[in-house]
């Protein structure tokens, strides 16, 4: 019993708390919120980075290099996020204090799926984390489109969810206990019960085939939801993933898993050629960059998860970034964001569409920016582990996304301009993207700080936490 | 010479949108100075070692990756190539661009960085990367500023290089962990690869993804299709570099890599490859016969010349390979040189077609005069570059493909027929129109572009061996080694 080791979550839930309070009691403090949001997230981050490993609270929860990097990873995405979001909140007249308060709550819930050693906690997070999420994916109610997607997130979610829970109450019912590395490894029955818990987790990743929620998903919230979204519980749940998956021994459930990541390649690749709307566009592409990350799983080697611990915050730093700006440059979230309005902003709005550009190609995979790192990582160890073919897919699907990333970046830059009023500047908007920008540039060419980061916490996931 | 014109974009970046003239200077002073540098390296030079001025430190530790640099003679040359050629290039789009002026030379001196550093790496993962940076800018390039299909042209070019090149990248990872498997050793240098021991399967199907890369990127015929229309939708300093910088990438990365890398599949594919020169240099002549659009017509015979580089170096002589690295620098500047003029009577006229030009030579006489110059250049006129390089390819590959030189020559006198059929089209004859009679001659600044280049056209014509003797050793090298390579 240690009270301290809960401290980050403390931090976040008071900070939340008291946004309740202020948007109940001082509403003329409204617009300076995202601020004591981004205070709270500072402090909290430093509290993670600060604690002591262990286990606590009868092995429900524990900390150890891993989940003190993971959860790094997350705060600092939901500091990103919020960063974002006041700008768009005010464009569209919607700033209220319990946003934050969703969004930091969320975090909480993604820490303690990143935590928990026992399916209790985890299920705890995942379903503190939902419950957020579906309120903050209707938070533009008065839109058409936000309501209906939350409405199917939520259906198909309570589904998932239902899915976790029936494979842990079986788990319990064989064996007694509910801690996460007792599951055994062999045996049909144990099998079944770690495949019930990875689909219901393989759902919040959106991997082929329960991926069909995203996209509806992804476009209906509004941008700034769509930014914390489309990438932080994606992080979570395949933090979560890993673990069970390493649990599932034997040939078949790697087969399976190879089957999957091709097909959500493919299928996110392709789809995704076809879209016209940037944000449904962007959760295909989504879609696909969980399909290569499963390379990394499938291949299970050290080197294949150092390499998925370094592709997991390049990949939310471009997504989130990339989903922000197309918020932002957009004309609003009653609109579709069609590729259209995206004409000539290159030269009207030269910084962000710069920084939107950057993220694109860093999501294509070309240097000098961290995608093509942390890709090139990623197919360094799936060719070193044998997965020559899975590779091979792998790259002709990045061929394919080629594609339907550059045809956003000749709209920026090589259409004459839509005639349509052009976002406000905004400093916070800059600052983030200016953070992003540096961080796929930082990385991109000097990627070794971050790999051996990477390298640390695999070393720590694989021997147990 | 690699950060010299990174730095020189990074601060072209603070200068104010609308000082346009003083961004234009700026630009042009970095450019001039990495060409000044590039002569200091040239006169530094030694020409008869191998690898100099060479740079290696440890870059990324995780992945053994090295930031490995040198230069020989064949690197050389063409690395001072692209210095010369980029001043010519911010020269010529001194009035014709108007609009993102910042940018337009941002993406120019990026462009510069890369290919220098694409043609001085000696680390596989380096290279790709300067291979991969050069994409962007390029792509920005032709889609921005370039004509009415510009981004569907933009837009080819990127997805055939992108192609290649992701392949490519394939092939160097799968090197790259298989001798990593095999030895224990995570190395990217190109010398840890040079002749590997692949399993002969492997090493055709790695040797193949190398190829289909440089061969998009030269052109070779099936894979040309991008060329003729990013030449002519690209603005004027766009088509400039790519026929005289780019495209040297492809030949210059068989030379480098393709050849060391897997010489074995290389001499069993060397039939195949020759084929496909000899058709590039017969069915670019022709076409370029049809074409009425003189631009298109220029970009077909880059087709064709890039086909003579090609043959030459498949011909792996002394004289074949020499031949086909100077007719490389040959092609930059001869070509380069006509694009530039094409360029100079577009901004005047608007106009491309043939028919819509006739009897310029009474109206512009300098204008003339010079494109006369760099037309019999290209032709492959005696004293004058062209021919030095177009010699030495054919006396290089006849005694090793007799049949195929011999159609190649052919190539030789349809040069000579679509550029001088050129050249009676537009300059003699009767002056059709009224606008053609008001054209202003060239302006100072246009003829010290051309002069510029037309300098070293003679130059090379008249006195080959300042170039030819940087050049020789390192092919002598190059083939010894191959000798080496391929032997039982």
């Amino acid at each position: 019993m240690n009270p301290m080791s809960l401290f980050p979550e403390i931090i976040l839930i008071v900070t939340g708390l008291l946004m309740l309070l202020l948007e109940a009691f001082a509403k003329r403090l409204r617009p300076g919120a995202w601020i004591l949001a981004l205070a709270g997230t500072v402090l909290s981050g430093w509290a993670e980075w600060n604690q002591a490993p262990g286990s606590f609270f009868m092995d429900s929860i524990h900390t150890s290099l891993a989940t003190q990097g993971l959860n790094t990873l997350l705060i600092a995405g939901t500091f990103l996020a919020i960063l974002f979001a006041p700008a768009l909140l005010k464009r569209d007249g919607v700033v209220r204090g319990e946003f934050y308060t969703l969004i930091l709550w969320g975090t909480v819930g993604m820490i303690w799926m990143v935590r928990g050693s026992n399916l209790l906690s985890v299920l705890i997070g995942l379903e503190l984390l939902s419950v957020c999420l579906y309120v903050l994916t209707a938070y533009y109610r008065d839109t058409d489109v936000a309501p209906e997607a939350s409405l199917k997130y939520f259906l198909m979610g309570a589904f998932a969810s239902a899915i976790l829970i029936f494979g842990a109450a079986f788990y319990y019912g064989l064996t007694g206990n509910i801690l996460i590395l007792k599951i055994p490894s062999d045996g049909t029955t144990f099998t079944i019960v770690i495949f019930f818990l990875l689909a219901a987790f393989a759902f919040k990743m959106a991997v082929f085939p329960v991926h069909g929620w995203a996209p509806d998903v992804y476009q209906g919230s509004a941008s700034p939801v769509t930014t914390y979204l489309s990438t932080l519980p994606k992080v979570a749940a395949i933090v979560v993933f890993i673990r069970l998956f390493t649990l599932a021994g034997g040939d078949v459930p790697i087969k399976i898993l190879g089957a999957v990541c091709i097909l959500t390649m493919i299928m996110g690749n392709l789809v995704a050629l076809a879209q016209r709307d940037v944000k449904r566009m962007l959760a295909y592409s989504g879609i696909a960059h969980m399909g290569y990350l499963l390379i990394g799983v499938v291949a299970g080697t050290s080197e294949a998860y150092t390499a998925i611990f370094f592709y997991l915050p390049v990949y939310v730093v471009m997504t989130l970034t990339a989903f922000a700006l197309i918020g932002f440059l957009g004309r609003g979230e009653e609109e579709p964001h069609t590729l259209r309005d995206f004409g000539g902003l290159g030269f009207s709005r030269p910084f962000s569409a710069f920084v939107l550009a950057a993220c694109l190609f860093s999501l294509t995979g070309i240097p000098p920016f961290a995608g093509f790192m942390a890709k090139f990582a990623l197919f360094k160890a799936g060719l070193n582990a044998h997965y020559t073919g899975l590779v091979f897919i792998g790259i002709l699907n990045s061929i394919i996304s080629i594609y339907y990333y550059i045809r956003v970046v000749y709209y920026l830059y090589m259409k004459s301009p839509e005639d349509r009023d052009l976002p406000a500047g905004d400093w916070r908007v800059g600052f983030a993207s200016l953070t992003a920008l540096l961080f796929l540039l930082f990385f991109g060419v000097f990627p070794d700080r971050l790999l051996i980061m990477a390298q640390n916490i695999a070393g720590t996931f694989l021997g147990g936490w | 010479m690699i950060f010299a014109p990174l730095a020189g974009a990074f601060l072209l970046l603070f200068f104010p949108r609308t000082s346009e003239t003083a961004q234009r200077i700026f630009s042009l002073l970095v450019s001039v100075v990495v060409f000044a540098a590039g002569v200091v390296l040239f006169l530094r030079f030694e020409p008869n070692a191998s690898f100099q001025f060479e740079e290696n430190l440890l870059w990324i530790s995780k992945f053994n990756v090295h930031y490995h640099l040198a230069v020989d003679g064949i690197s050389l040359l063409l690395i001072i190539l692209t210095a010369l050629l980029l001043p010519v290039v911010i020269l010529a789009g001194w009035r014709s661009i108007s609009t993102h002026v910042r940018a337009y030379h941002v993406a120019f001196l990026v462009l510069e960085a890369a290919v220098i550093g694409a043609f001085s790496a000696l680390d596989l993962f380096l290279f790709y990367i300067f291979w991969e940076l050069l994409l962007i800018p390029m792509y920005l390039i032709i889609g921005v500023w370039g004509g009415k299909r510009r981004i569907y042209a933009a837009v080819k070019f990127f997805l055939f290089t992108a192609v290649g090149s992701f392949l490519m990248f394939f092939a160097i990872l799968y090197l790259v962990v298989q001798h990593h498997a095999a030895t224990g050793i995570l190395t990217f240098q190109l010398a840890d690869y040079v002749n590997g021991d692949l399993p002969t399967g492997a090493a055709m199907l790695c040797f193949l993804a190398f190829a289909l890369a440089f061969g998009i990127k030269v052109p070779l015929v099936p894979v040309h299709t991008w060329l003729p229309d990013a030449h002519v939708e690209a603005p004027a300093g766009g088509s400039i570099i790519l026929a005289g910088v780019l495209l040297k990438l492809g030949s210059y990365g068989f030379i480098r890599f393709a050849i060391p890398l897997f010489p074995r599949a290389y001499t069993a594919s060397l039939p195949w490859l020759v084929v496909l020169a000899v058709v590039g240099i017969t069915y670019g002549a022709w076409v370029s016969f049809a074409q009425k659009d003189v631009k298109k017509l220029v970009a077909y015979s880059s087709v064709a010349h890039l086909g003579f580089v090609m043959l030459g170096l498949f011909a792996m002589t002394s004289l074949g390979v020499t031949g086909s690295v100077i007719q490389m620098v040959n092609h930059g500047l001869s070509t380069g040189a006509l694009f530039l003029m094409v360029g100079f009577i577009y901004d005047r006229t608007h106009t491309r077609m043939m028919e819509d030009y006739g009897g310029l030579a009474a109206v512009m006489p300098v204008f003339f005069a010079l494109f006369l110059l760099v037309t019999l250049s290209s032709v492959g006129l005696p004293g004058l570059n062209g021919f030095i390089g177009e010699f030495l390819v054919l006396a290089g590959a006849f005694p090793v493909f007799k049949t195929a030189t011999i159609i190649a020559t052919s190539g030789v006198i349809f040069a000579a027929v679509y550029l001088l059929y050129l050249v009676r089209k537009v300059f003699f004859g009767a002056v059709n129109t009224a606008t053609l009679e008001g054209l202003q001659d060239l302006s100072i600044r246009e003829i010290i572009c051309v002069l510029i280049l037309g300098i070293f056209i003679v130059w090379i014509g008249v006195y080959p061996s300042t170039f030819l003797s940087r050049i020789e050793p390192a092919v002598q090298e190059f083939l010894k080694n191959y000798q080496l390579w391929v032997a039982p």
